[in-house]
């Protein structure tokens, strides 16, 4: 707990440090949206960006051609979008996990969420049920009913007389995580010419997305983060342990529940749209700890941004390092994550969870 | 103590993990070089054995670098691979293929054949049949030496592209004692591919379409190396991503830039409504390809197996491509 030294210290931090990485995050985007494969220049790309805009946009004269305003408004926009929702979405429910289940390992895929929603997700692929119901919203739908489907047996399981042990919960979820990797590998072994998509949806991705998902995901995520706002105090308190947190006067069994439900609607809306993608939820929570303290009400807010910062440099990066191919996000996000933290590791030398 | 005895487990467990995986890969390299000269060796046997029609033992050197005699005629012939079948039945062979794979579909006949696995092959079964010979292909990896250490006599076929496919098709000949029904085939093959140049030569380079191979919806394409670039080459398109090499996967901004003239899919087969769904993708309607309608879905089978038939799928592609020049 060495990061709550003062009452308002937290407050003191989110003032200096929400504005910093906020700008951070807007050059991130306006980075990230003027490269890509297609070749067009910066001073064309932010034209068309403001020509969107409203008030600014009418003064524009569009003189570019109308696939380059595609490929920047509708391939590259809403990609870098849905990486910052997804980013924060991974970033969020990973530290929320890591604060209830109070286990540094804790990432948002622990419960069986993921796995949940990939099994739904292959089997749309294997019975061809895209276009079914719901149109090309059928997948990600189907994916995040399946994700939650998921955490209500997983919590199911580990409930012991009106009771969730944290212990429990976390072997019930990889109790329930084995078994729905079985299917899935029956799945895949069945799908014989569907394997590849299936197997490619599983490593999660930003690509081939447009406006329409980030608009389903966006009110899942804020919703989310709003309930979590009302009870980042609680989930220091939970840190303490069980029973301190009780004597703190909180209600340890309903909160823990709450925010399992926010932290695993966060998961599934982000795996939803863009399958599991790796080491975010994990590694930005851990890296906001270590850089400023162990306080969520500081973490937080701070991986919120920060998580979104992550993926839109990580996704940039799958996207441009070998343009014009594309490479799988979830190598870009352990290449990258994966030694910074160590190195915060071991600049920090301290037992820090 | 203990400690001490742990740790030497595990170094020798590493070295032997580390012996293990050098040795594995030293394998693969040497398999690899000897792939290529045989592929020369199969060409020049081939090539000289036409006079002798029929006569057995034969050796032939094949795709895996092994020399394989075959004693007498084969009566009984297993395929495990949907291209070598299309080859034994295309040599008229149809009638002593004892069992076939779930992936083959061509000719209609296969389907009542006994089938032996599908991707996975079901060694018991292929035994049981007693086979003369096992057609299979290099991509059959392991399962290759599993069925030469049961005694199943296999001959391994690896054509990647359309001349290594006259080959193949010319070893299948040779095994089987039809060399000359093999050369057959070889000459009306070429014969296809002769007419397609003739027509397509005379299309000057502005006028050659540029094409975009979708084989995934995820866009993955096939750049240059694989047989579908070929394919579209030598029916006179331009693939916008043959400066890619084998299977990557592209940006979308790349393809819009690129603005290809005509996009093949080769997936329609297994997903409903592919050439549709890439017709409403919105961010494509810029693309020429989609504006005048030039999405086609490409059966696989006849253009990407490397069998009899892949020169009928040259021609499609030729007369997709250009109508006006073949529907004279």
């Amino acid at each position: 707990m060495n990061g709550m030294t003062g009452p308002n210290q937290h407050r003191k931090k989110l003032i200096i440090w929400i504005p910093i990485l906020l700008i951070v995050l807007f050059f991130s985007v306006l980075f990230s949206v003027s490269v890509g494969s297609a070749e067009i220049d910066v001073i064309t790309v932010w034209l068309v960006i403001c020509s969107k805009l409203p008030w600014i946009g009418e003064g524009i004269d569009p003189s570019w051609k109308d696939s380059t305003e595609t490929i920047i408004w509708n391939i590259r926009m809403p990609r870098i979008v849905l990486g910052m929702l997804v980013g924060s979405a991974l970033a969020t429910a990973g530290a929320i996990y890591q604060g209830v289940l109070r286990n540094p390992l804790a990432d948002p895929f622990i419960l069986g969420v993921s796995s949940g929603s990939a099994l739904g997700a292959a089997l749309v692929f294997l019975f061809g049920w895209h276009t079914l119901l719901l149109g090309k919203l059928t997948l990600p739908v189907v994916a995040f009913v399946s994700g939650l489907f998921t955490l209500f047996i997983v919590y199911v399981l580990a409930r012991i007389n009106h009771r969730l042990q944290m212990e429990t919960l976390i072997l019930a979820g990889v109790v329930v995580q084995a078994f729905i990797s079985s299917m899935l590998s029956l799945t895949l072994a069945l799908a014989e010419e569907k394997m590849q998509t299936i197997m490619y949806w599983m490593m999660g991705s930003l690509t081939l997305t447009d406006w329409s998902y980030n608009g389903i995901v966006l009110p899942f995520i804020i919703v989310s983060l709003i309930i979590v706002t009302f009870l980042m105090r609680e989930l220091n308190m939970l840190g303490l342990g069980e029973e301190a947190a009780y004597h703190t006067g909180v209600s340890v069994q309903k909160v823990r529940l709450v925010l399992l439900i926010v932290a695993s609607l966060l998961t599934g809306a982000a795996v939803s749209v863009s399958g599991t993608i790796g080491f975010v939820g994990l590694i930005i929570p851990h890296m906001i700890r270590l850089i400023f303290g162990s306080d969520y009400r500081v973490i937080l807010p701070l991986s919120v941004i920060g998580g979104a910062i992550f993926l839109v440099g990580a996704d940039m990066i799958a996207r441009t390092i070998l343009e014009p191919r594309e490479l799988p996000i979830g190598i870009i996000t352990a290449f990258l994550g994966a030694p910074f933290f160590g190195y915060l590791l071991r600049k920090k030398k301290t037992n820090y969870f | 103590m203990k400690n001490t005895l742990r740790h030497i487990l595990l170094a020798v467990l590493i070295a032997f993990v580390a012996v293990g995986l050098m040795a594995c890969s030293s394998d693969e390299g040497e398999q690899g070089e000897n792939n290529s000269e045989t592929s020369e060796n199969n060409q020049q046997e081939a090539d000289s054995s036409s006079e002798n029609e029929g006569s057995f033992p034969v050796t032939i050197t094949d795709d895996s670098g092994e020399e394989v005699t075959i004693e007498e005629e084969p009566e009984k012939i297993i395929s495990v691979i949907p291209s070598a079948t299309e080859i034994v039945f295309g040599l008229g062979l149809g009638d002593k293929v004892v069992g076939v794979t779930d992936n083959d579909n061509y000719p209609e006949e296969v389907k009542e054949i006994e089938s032996v696995g599908a991707f996975e092959l079901n060694f018991e079964k292929i035994v049981s049949l007693e086979p003369d010979l096992v057609v299979a292909d290099v991509n059959n990896g392991e399962a290759i030496q599993q069925m030469r250490d049961q005694g199943v006599k296999v001959l391994v076929l690896g054509a990647q592209t359309l001349e290594e496919t006259y080959e193949d098709i010319l070893t299948v000949g040779k095994a089987t004692g039809t060399t000359t029904k093999a050369e057959e085939i070889v000459a009306s093959m070429k014969k296809d591919v002769e007419e397609v140049e003739n027509v397509v030569e005379d299309i000057p380079e502005e006028e050659r379409k540029t094409v975009w191979l979708e084989i995934g919806e995820e866009l993955f394409t096939a750049g240059s190396g694989t047989f579908l670039n070929e394919m579209v080459e030598k029916a006179g398109g331009i693939n916008i991503m043959a400066d890619q090499d084998g299977w990557p996967q592209i940006s979308e901004e790349e393809v819009i830039e690129k603005n290809p003239d005509v996009i093949f899919v080769t997936y329609a087969n297994y997903v409903e409504n592919a050439v549709d769904k890439v017709k409403k993708r919105e961010t494509w309607q810029d693309i020429t390809a989609i504006q005048e309608g030039e999405v086609h879905a490409l059966n696989s089978d006849i253009t990407e197996r490397t069998g009899p038939r892949i020169t009928q799928g040259l021609k499609m592609i030729a007369e997709i491509l250009y109508p006006e020049k073949f529907n004279q």
